[in-house]
């Protein structure tokens, strides 16, 4: 009996990273699955507007140039979708007393986006431990040039997060605030949800 | 005094009235945000048009027009109002060319009065995630195998936020049937404009299918699917002809393959084929047999033999001419060395049809032909017994004699023959050998007997050839094989007219003789 199940515990866990990486190569279909399901919480949640807050809009910027470049690169945007998630978690995280919907639909929210970030965590190490492979056959202008790239776009997205959060501060977490944040984070999903598609390498229409 | 116990009074009513006041503001205040919350907005991608509609949550209250407008939600902006929107009674308003940023968030207002009075406020926030495509208008037209799908798409191709409708969107046929539910999902090369055919193959006939297209938005999860449009595949008409001509260019083909088959085997030898058809194949046959012919009608020329007694006259190598009457036929020898003699008889009647009596034998040759034609002679002797008209050896001369009945020199006979005579008289001599007896119609039965009943024979001292059965020719026939050697003619002298009674009866048959 023991040896039995030991033979199948090892054989399971010699395939267990090949079928975590495999996991990876679904990333495309993962994102945008989740993606979709918080884009349809929030709008649920973002109707009927109420006129008084219609005083409390405000432009908060989203950085649409980060991933405008002609190729990107996909490692990039997992890093842009990590960030998101990260970011747009810590927002949903604090402050939710005044939440401007249904407290289900605030925990279903989060749910969702702590998973996404374990899951694109995984998939990046994965990559770095790739790249090391790799590293030595790009130049070294190259690889500078992918940093700055990435660290270029990770800034914008935090600036942008930042003026969300300060928001919901000045606005000492209010109802319309949250009924601004809700719409203007489902506005950043559906725009970087076209971007999941070049995660399996399809085109994306802007 | 009185003021001092009015001021509570005062106090408590001051303050109802702020609590009022307060109340009815707020309340006043609030009646833009309670009735934003009593409209539902549907943004819906309809005929290639984006068209936003609202439908109040209560529906006692009909406004009489409304008034339209819109903000985006990261701009700080005013309201921004829609020409065609505006003092509407119609409740939605087409945003095809207002809204062309796809990813903001645009946040409408419509206002809904009755006069002057402002019964509703809607406002909501909607981003492209929240539009739902209607089904295209589609037709479906089925064939014995295949359906062709038919999709109206306008002349010029529709934009949605700015952008081709194939970027929001992929057009999905659906098909279904009993057993499979398939989905088609085609490539369509640059925009939706015109008319667009698709063609779903490879379908089972006499079977039904049911089509159903729609859009599949590429960021939302709302799919609106139409009614299914069903057919049933049927095979043509034509078909059923073309049918029965693949039936008969089918069997034309299995003959030529089995004629080709037969004609190679019977060069190979395998199969011999008969070119004359047995008699049972033989059509003639089956006609005859159903309706037999009648037998051709036969010159039966009734002959009565009668027996003479005669000598057999022995030559004795002398050439001289001896006496010899005109009626007594010369006693000749022919190369087979059978003694001749005539027998005269007179013909009783003749008889066209076959239904004759016994005949005697076949006349033979007086001596005047024989000299002309000896071999002709011979002939006459194996020849049957009733002579069917002249034959190719017979001549006239035998014929006409043949007409002539044999006359029995007797007394009786002449007697007989004297009846009738005419004095013709026919001479000839009959070769037992040759002598056939023929079944007739009506005397069946006597010829039978007279062939059968033979005495036997006499032996004649005189008698020099005892046996006519001599082999002669290839004409030789056994008359009677079963008569003993003696059943002969022996003949006698045909100048002696006299008959003896011994041979008198002419029924009776001795020496030989057939006696009638």
């Amino acid at each position: 009996m023991i040896p039995k199940y030991s033979r199948l515990v090892c054989f399971v866990g010699l395939f267990i990273r090949h079928i975590q990486s495999q996991d990876c190569t679904l990333l495309n279909v993962h994102v945008s699955t989740v993606t979709k399901e918080n884009v349809r919480l929030l709008s649920s949640m973002s109707n009927p507007f109420p006129l008084r807050c219609l005083r409390d809009i405000k432009a908060f910027g989203l950085p649409q140039n980060i991933v405008s470049y002609s190729q990107p690169v996909e490692r990039d945007i997992k890093e842009v979708f990590y960030d998101i998630t990260i970011q747009a978690l810590h927002i949903f995280s604090r402050h939710t007393s005044n939440f401007a919907g249904k407290e289900e639909y605030l925990t279903q929210i989060k749910s969702e986006l702590a998973e996404q970030r374990e899951y694109l965590k995984q998939c990046l190490k994965e990559d770095k431990k790739e790249d090391k492979d790799t590293q030595e056959m790009k130049t070294h202008e190259v690889q500078h040039l992918e940093v700055q790239v990435i660290q270029k776009s990770k800034l914008a997205l935090r600036g942008y997060f930042k003026r969300i959060e300060n928001y919901l501060k000045d606005k000492k977490y209010s109802y319309c605030a949250w009924k601004i944040v809700q719409a203007e984070i489902k506005r950043c999903f559906v725009y970087f949800l076209e971007f999941t598609k070049l995660l399996g390498g399809n085109k994306v229409y802007f | 005094m009185l003021l001092s116990h009015q001021a509570p009074a005062l106090g408590l009513l001051s303050l109802c009235l702020m609590v009022y006041v307060s109340l009815a503001l707020n309340t006043s205040h609030n009646t833009p945000e309670s009735a934003a919350e009593k409209c539902n907005f549907k943004m819906t991608f309809r005929k290639y048009r984006l068209i936003l509609s609202w439908e109040l949550k209560n529906r006692s209250v009909v406004p009489t027009y409304y008034t339209f407008g819109y903000t985006i939600m990261s701009k700080r902006e005013g309201m921004k109002t829609v020409e065609n929107c505006t003092n509407i009674t119609r409740s939605f308003c087409d945003l095809t060319d207002v809204w062309q940023d796809m990813p903001e968030t645009y946040i409408p207002m419509v206002k809904g009065f009755r006069g002057e009075t402002l019964l509703v406020l809607c406002l909501a926030a909607i981003t492209n995630l929240d539009l739902s495509f209607q089904p295209p208008d589609f037709r479906i037209v089925g064939y014995a195998d295949h359906i062709n799908v038919s999709v109206q798409f306008p002349p010029v191709a529709p934009k949605i936020y700015g952008e081709e409708l194939h970027r929001h969107a992929s057009l999905i046929i659906e098909e279904h049937s009993e057993d499979i539910d398939k989905r088609h999902e085609p490539k369509i090369s640059g925009s939706f404009s015109g008319n667009f055919s698709y063609v779903i193959n490879n379908l089972i006939p006499n079977t039904n299918y049911c089509v159903s297209v729609y859009f599949e938005p590429r960021n939302s999860r709302i799919v609106i699917k139409p009614p299914l449009k069903c057919v049933l595949l049927q095979l043509p008409q034509e078909s059923g002809s073309s049918k029965s001509i693949k039936i008969i260019v089918f069997i034309v083909i299995f003959i030529s393959v089995a004629i080709s088959i037969i004609l190679i085997l019977k060069q190979i030898g395998y199969v011999c084929l008969h070119t004359e058809f047995p008699k049972a194949l033989i059509f003639r046959n089956f006609v005859v047999q159903i309706f037999p012919e009648r037998p051709l009608s036969e010159e039966v020329n009734m002959l009565e033999v009668i027996s003479v007694h005669r000598k057999k006259k022995v030559w004795d190598y002398n050439y001289d001419d001896e006496s010899d009457t005109e009626d007594e036929a010369p006693l000749r020898t022919n190369a087979r060395g059978y003694t001749m003699h005539g027998l005269t008889g007179r013909l009783l009647s003749q008889f066209r049809p076959s239904s004759a009596s016994s005949q005697a034998s076949h006349p033979e040759d007086p001596a005047d032909e024989e000299s002309e034609e000896p071999d002709k002679e011979t002939e006459p002797l194996f020849q049957p017994l009733a002579a069917q008209g002249p034959s190719p050896g017979q001549r006239e001369g035998p014929r006409e004699r043949a007409e002539g009945l044999p006359h029995n020199r007797s007394p009786k006979d002449d007697d007989s023959n004297s009846t009738g005579g005419s004095g013709d008289k026919i001479t000839f001599n009959v070769d037992l050998n040759s002598v056939f007896l023929r079944a007739l119609h009506d005397d069946a039965e006597d010829s039978e007997e007279a062939a059968l009943v033979l005495p036997p024979q006499e032996e004649d001292p005189q008698e020099t050839e005892s046996s006519l059965l001599v082999p002669h020719g290839k004409k030789l026939q056994v008359l009677f094989p079963s008569l003993p050697p003696g059943c002969l003619w022996t003949g006698g002298d045909l100048s002696d007219k006299s008959d003896t009674t011994s041979s008198g009866a002419d029924d009776d048959v001795r020496d030989g003789y057939i006696m009638r």
